[in-house]
């Protein structure tokens, strides 16, 4: 099966399947993969922190509560060998009228990282930064996750 | 931000009629096409409701993008397929010729497009509601479609997860060229058109 996990979504997965997120920007891609159970999972968030918002309407477009979410699905699943890419998080624009530190992506990295090592997941591979789009494909079978840009090639986590 | 009311919503889409008709008069002299301009529309949504009414998911697209200042403060966004963007490179005659996307000169023709078009959606409503707003120079992006969308939609949020969008889908000869025009005004600017109006609308019933 082939999954498409959209903005501000995740998903889990067994082998044989793919799972794909489309043109993440200042998103990050959280992937989580256990390579004994073949399973894993990919959460699309798009800001670091519920806490910075009074409302919401969707928990899972927050790091915070997306990573943890994505975790415990896959802890029930059976999965306890579990190891986490990224990738995303890039400023897509520069204006020079932007707030100095308002960077979305960074925060979001940041986040993202601190929530892993907070579960004890290892963070073991990513591709974050610079100011270019990402789409990427989980592939369940091997683990191996493919990063796709536009005009910058591909690359594997 | 306080919710909009649906009349505050209304209003807004005619001020915002009034920008793009002028946009579409200027895309249209620009190319010297005929160029239409679909019905617009105005939502107070979620941040990703903004994102998927302003994306094309899994597409890989043009954005230019321009940050308005002043009372009328947002962020104005034209957005247009590859093939599109390809279809108005040429249009620009021989001087363009052979051009793809990636270079240098036809990104900086398709950023004065969108320059243009920005500019007069700002200058008509700036005129409209009596309020100023200045464009900064423009951005252009090639990128995939939710990676800038997605971008600026959180940009304009500001603590909140609401976000106002108004956008309109042009259409120049035909079929040929698929683009959207979109502002995403700030609380303030917002505020100041719906007040404007609402002072428009009592000074018509004293004189009347």
């Amino acid at each position: 099966m082939d999954y498409l996990v959209g903005i501000g979504e995740y998903r889990i997965a067994d082998a044989p399947s793919t799972v794909t997120t489309r043109g993440l920007g200042s998103c990050v891609g959280v992937i989580i993969y256990d390579c004994s159970r073949r399973a894993g999972g990919l959460a699309h968030v798009m800001l670091p922190n519920s806490k910075d918002f009074s409302t919401f309407t969707n928990p899972y477009k927050f790091a915070d509560l997306a990573v943890p979410a994505l975790h415990r699905e896959l802890c029930l699943k059976g999965c306890s060998y579990m190891q986490a890419k990224i990738a995303g998080g890039a400023k897509m624009f520069t204006f020079s009228s932007d707030r100095s530190g308002f960077d979305i992506g960074m925060r979001n990295i940041e986040q993202v990282r601190r929530v892993l090592s907070e579960l004890g997941v290892p963070l073991v591979a990513s591709d974050v930064g610079g100011s270019w789009g990402r789409t990427v494909i989980l592939n369940t079978e091997t683990g191996i996750t493919q990063v796709r840009t536009v005009g910058r090639g591909e690359s594997e986590l | 931000m306080t919710i909009a009311s649906s009349v505050q919503l209304d209003m807004l889409n005619e001020v915002g009629n009034i920008g793009a008709g002028n946009a579409a008069t200027s895309l249209s002299i620009l190319m010297d096409r005929k160029v239409i301009m679909h019905l617009p529309w105005t939502r107070v949504c979620s941040i990703e409701e903004g994102c998927s009414i302003l994306s094309r998911v899994g597409e890989v697209g043009i954005c230019v993008e321009v940050r308005v200042e002043g009372n009328l403060s947002g962020t104005m966004l034209l957005t247009l397929t590859e093939d599109s963007a390809a279809h108005i490179i040429s249009s620009f005659g021989t001087m363009l010729e052979g051009k793809t996307l990636v270079d240098d000169l036809a990104q900086s023709a398709l950023m004065e497009v969108g320059n243009i078009v920005t500019g007069s959606f700002i200058t008509a409503i700036s005129n409209f509601v009596g309020e100023t707003g200045m464009s900064t120079p423009p951005i252009l992006l090639y990128d995939y479609f939710d990676a800038f969308i997605c971008n600026t939609v959180i940009a304009r949020t500001e603590g909140s997860d609401v976000v106002l969008v108004f956008k309109t889908e042009l259409e120049v000869d035909g079929k040929a060229i698929f683009g959207d025009l979109a502002f995403l005004p700030s609380p303030e600017a917002f505020r100041a058109i719906t007040k404007k109006l609402d002072v428009a609308e009592g000074m018509v019933e004293v004189n009347g």
